[in-house]
């Protein structure tokens, strides 16, 4: 008798109804539960992003022959001594214009999408992107600034507005990071809100100066056009610098896998692996801010990229960060590349804002992909 | 995060960016034959493509635009201009009078406190002119985008402002002197020239295309526009197609511009910018902007200003108007 | 000396959230090898007093020793490679293969930016085949069962490879296959592999059945401590937690068989 009690005692039900478990276990998953070794990913990666670079390089606004193209490159590599065969000015187009800016978009685009993969880590939380906390008011509202300072103030050589903009989307994340702290603590909701706050005070104050400045309102389709993103770089220093500090803030990335793998399973579970769950928060608060910062400086708020290369990324290699942050910063860079190429060539000699480029080419590649896996979306 | 940041600057930024490279408006027309001075009331199809009725001779006259301030003030009406927006400043004596601020939208309360007879404006919306209409208060939008259509627009004003015979002698002086710059450029080969606009990103320069008061000028200045193929009046272009397309002249409309203003100087230091023949010639030149973007009396000024630019040889003497290339 | 040292020495540990004091001077001394169940109300402190031992939460007054070192001045990675919890559940945010999930159990041994090698592998794979979920190993976490889940839960702890291993409710949300599984297991880790457990667990038939001492906390002191004859007893239960009970003999395991009573409006 007592033992039948215990038998029919209560017992609580599965968290997983059976049918949706079988329909799981019947369906392979898209995800492909076999990863992809990191190095074939990675490899393959680099070759697309070498392929698109050089696709982005041969082909602009101005119609160079891809042939001069690739003999003005061996030639400035040292590689060869072709005769010069093509203008001048073909020579500046290539090597003062087109080249850079196209280091450039790869140097933002993998800005974003690091910083992406960071705070949808830290934040678990799928609509995440590089400018959750706070980093977009905050580079307005430099950018801004840095229009009206205009052109007295210069900084080895490029402007006010991409040196107040990387401050400011710093500052803004700072300032989020301090108004969210509680007792040394951050908590996760609390960043966030203060994000959405801080962010959105920051965005109302462009918007203010914007009434109140005149000389603001004639940098309107300036302003708008930054807001749209685009590529934009002053010269080889520019590019350089800031190629050189995304790439140190980037390692920095790196060494955070581990503690973001871990921040998986909330901020109990990482503190239960040993992670210093406190202080690496702030760490990856800080590398995501600076490589928003980086990207920002040179291209202005440019959507989407944050956001759906981490998640196309995480369909294709895994949630594993260690995987996951070099093959999204390969990814977003190859994206990146592309949608500049399309805004520079598409309505040419006009230029798009690539913020459109990236919205169309990114929108609906993500929808396809959310369609395809058929089920709910695990991410 | 970012949608915040939209919803906050897009739309105004729209409405500017709108009026930048809007399409142009039909230009408008009499829909009655001239009459007598006096001959009130006069009706006017404008660039909205209303039409609206001027019941009485105005007294109390509002200028929204530049332009149409500075054409009031040349027909003698300054002593009925009540208010004017604030980027008025043409004459002088209009800027104790320039207080309405137009942006991100005309203050209409303010407008109809005012008690005006007559609004005219240049590029505020069908909301602004819906309300208007609603308190009856008649508004004319003129929306020139060429010289001969500024032309009309100085007729227009004249017909509905009962100055119509001091208009036509401003219209007769411009044709004049139009014909005259004409005159002196004929035959000369037209020369390349790219009117910039704003470079505040010089990746990307704002320019004159093809529509518009500004490119309409280049080519009657004896110019060819470098960026005529476009439909816009002002365009935001990549600087590759600068380089390629190669310009012989450069005008600089922003060396006045109130946040980073563009000097020849700056020009050369552009990447790439100084293979381009016109910096190479030392051709890169100042304009007075205002002379050239509003499509008001002193547009003739900066016709005669460019053609004196683009063809020196054709003007041997010293240029009559002052402060032309400071 | 060392191996006559218990491996876990609480003293006088107490801990307050804001005001409420909800641990208030446990002493408790845990030999190696030992299986221990909490028992409790709810909110007698069984699940802070597990966090304290994890080193998730740290003591307001009072000090834990583990194998004598002070378990608050130890490297959270150090510790993490010493002691594992198992929660009642995790969250799962990111479609980690099981494989992949239970490799996050490394992650006190990972350095900071070289990936698992093979003694992390081999951790894992042993810690997969004994929770049983070797064959599940490239299933996707949010696709398998609720007890699949809890068993690469207890995966995960292993791979850490601990010496003393927590259970914080881990069966609560199990039916009675998946908690026969999961305690039976335990046990078999406890017996074969000398894992020292401490499990906070609801169910005092679960405990007496698979427990070989018990701790009952009761307003934040060990109220009493013994094998399960000694505590599940009428006497210790009724005044903690106000009801009437019934203990019988488990006719075949022999262990004690707590059973409720209806409250008094029928008496």
């Amino acid at each position: 008798m007592e033992i039948r009690t215990e038998k029919e005692g209560t017992a609580i039900p599965d968290p997983t109804p059976d049918g949706a478990r079988q329909a799981g276990s019947r369906r392979r998953p898209f995800a492909g539960a076999r990863r992809l070794p990191l190095g074939f990913i990675l490899a393959l990666l680099a070759v697309l992003l070498v392929l698109s670079m050089a696709v982005a390089v041969a082909v602009g606004s101005a119609q160079l022959s891809t042939a001069d193209v690739f003999r003005m490159l061996l030639n400035r590599a040292g590689l060869t001594r072709f005769p010069t065969t093509w203008e001048p000015h073909e020579e500046q187009i290539l090597f003062a214009l087109r080249f850079p800016r196209v280091v450039a978009a790869a140097i933002v685009g993998g800005c974003l999408a690091s910083a992406g993969v960071l705070l949808q880590g830290l934040l678990r939380n799928p609509m995440a992107d590089p400018y959750v906390v706070g980093a977009s008011g905050g580079a307005a509202l430099g950018a801004v600034l840095g229009s009206l300072l205009g052109s007295r103030v210069a900084f080895l050589g490029f402007g006010a507005v991409p040196v107040l903009a990387f401050v400011g989307a710093v500052g803004a994340v700072a300032l989020v990071a301090n108004l969210a702290s509680v007792g040394g603590r951050l908590p996760i909701v609390t960043v966030l809100l203060a994000g959405f706050a801080v962010s959105t005070l920051l965005g109302y104050t462009v918007s203010l100066l914007l009434v109140i400045d005149a000389r603001l309102q004639l940098q309107l389709p300036r302003i708008y056009g930054w807001l749209l993103g685009g590529i934009s770089v002053a010269n080889w220093t520019e590019v350089s610098l800031i190629g050189a500090l995304a790439l140190a803030t980037f390692c920095g990335a790196l060494a955070l896998g581990r503690s973001l793998n871990a921040f998986s399973l909330g901020e109990e579970g990482a503190a239960r692996l040993g992670v210093a769950v406190e202080r690496d928060k702030r760490w990856i608060l800080a590398v995501s801010a600076l490589l928003t910062a980086c990207a920002v400086s040179i291209s202005g708020l440019i959507g989407f990229v944050g956001l759906v290369v981490p998640h196309v990324t995480r369909l294709a290699c895994g949630p594993d960060h260690r995987r996951l942050l070099p093959a999204a910063t390969l990814a977003g860079a190859v994206f990146l590349v592309l949608a500049d190429l399309g805004a520079r060539t598409m309505v040419s000699p006009v230029e798009l804002p690539v913020g459109i480029l990236t919205a169309f080419l990114g929108g609906p590649v993500f929808l396809v992909l959310l369609r395809r896996a058929r089920r709910d979306y695990q991410w | 995060m970012r949608g915040i940041l939209w919803t906050a600057i897009l739309g105004a930024a729209l409405a500017l960016a709108g009026c930048r490279t809007g399409s142009p408006n039909a230009s408008p027309t009499l829909s009655e034959a001239p009459a007598s001075v006096s001959g009130f009331p006069v009706t006017v199809t404008d660039a909205s493509r209303r039409k609206v009725q001027i019941p009485r001779l105005p007294e109390r006259i509002v200028s929204l635009a530049p332009a149409h301030t500075e054409t009031l003030y040349a027909l003698g009406l300054g002593e009925k201009v009540v208010a004017a927006d604030t980027y008025s400043d043409y004459p002088e004596t209009v800027k104790a009078k320039a207080t309405l601020n137009c942006w991100p939208r005309p203050p209409t309360e303010q407008i109809v406190a005012l008690k005006p007879d007559l609004v005219v404006l240049f590029t505020q919306g069908d909301d602004f002119l819906r309300e208007m209409d609603a308190v009856g208060i008649p508004t004319v939008k003129l929306f020139a985008t060429s010289y001969a259509e500024t032309l009309q627009d100085i007729r227009t004003l004249g017909r509905i402002t009962g100055t119509t015979a001091t208009a036509e002698e401003m219209v007769r002086t411009m044709e004049t002197r139009l014909a005259a710059v004409e005159k002196r450029v004929a035959g000369a080969p037209p020369r390349t020239v790219m009117l910039e606009l704003d470079a505040v990103d010089p990746a990307r320069p704002f320019v004159a295309g093809g529509k518009g008061v500004y490119g309409d000028l280049l080519e009657r200045a004896g110019g060819k526009n470098l960026f005529a193929d476009l439909p816009q009046p002002a365009v935001q272009v990549s600087a590759e197609q600068v380089l390629d397309r190669n310009p012989e002249v450069i005008l600089l409309g922003d060396t006045k511009a109130p946040v980073q203003p563009q000097q020849p100087e700056a020009v050369r230091s552009r990447p790439g910018w100084a293979q381009i023949r016109a910096v190479r010639n030392g051709e890169v030149y100042r304009v007075y902007s205002e002379r050239i973007t509003r499509p008001g009396l002193r547009l003739v000024e900066g016709l005669e200003e460019i053609a004196r630019l683009l063809h020196p040889d054709r003007f041997p003497e010293p240029a009559a108007v002052a402060g032309s290339n400071e | 000396m060392v191996g006559d040292s218990p491996l876990l020495q609480v003293e006088k540990l107490a801990f307050s959230y804001g005001q409420g004091r909800v641990l208030d001077g446990i002493d408790l001394a845990v030999r190696r090898g030992e299986r221990v169940a909490l028992l409790g109300r709810n909110g007698s402190g069984k699940s802070t007093f597990l966090s304290l031992l994890a080193g998730t939460l740290h003591p307001a007054q009072g000090r834990i020793r583990f194998q004598g070192e002070d378990l608050n001045q130890m490297v959270a990675r150090v510790r993490a490679r010493q002691i594992a919890m198992v929660p009642q559940t995790l969250p799962i945010p990111f479609a980690f293969t099981l494989r992949e999930w239970i490799s996050l159990g490394r992650t006190p041994y990972l350095s900071t930016l070289r990936g698992e090698r093979e003694e992390d592998r081999a951790a894992v794979r042993l810690a997969m085949g004994l929770a049983q979920v070797t064959e599940l190993a490239d299933r996707l976490v949010g696709e398998v069962s609720g007890g699949e889940r809890q068993r690469a839960a207890l995966a995960m702890a292993l791979a850490q490879e601990p010496k003393l291993l927590l259970l914080d409710e881990a069966t609560a949300h199990l039916d009675l296959h998946h908690q026969v599984g999961l305690l039976g297991l335990v046990q078999r880790l406890n017996q074969e592999r000398g894992l020292t457990v401490i499990a906070a667990i609801h169910d005092m038939n679960l405990a007496a059945l698979w427990f070989d001492r018990l701790v009952l906390l009761h307003e934040g002191r060990v109220y009493a401590d013994g094998p399960p004859a000694e505590v599940l007893r009428p006497a210790v239960l009724e005044p903690v937690f106000e009801c009437r009970v019934e203990v019988l003999r488990h006719p075949t395991e022999g262990v004690p068989l707590v059973a409720l009573r209806r409250m008094k409006d029928e008496e």
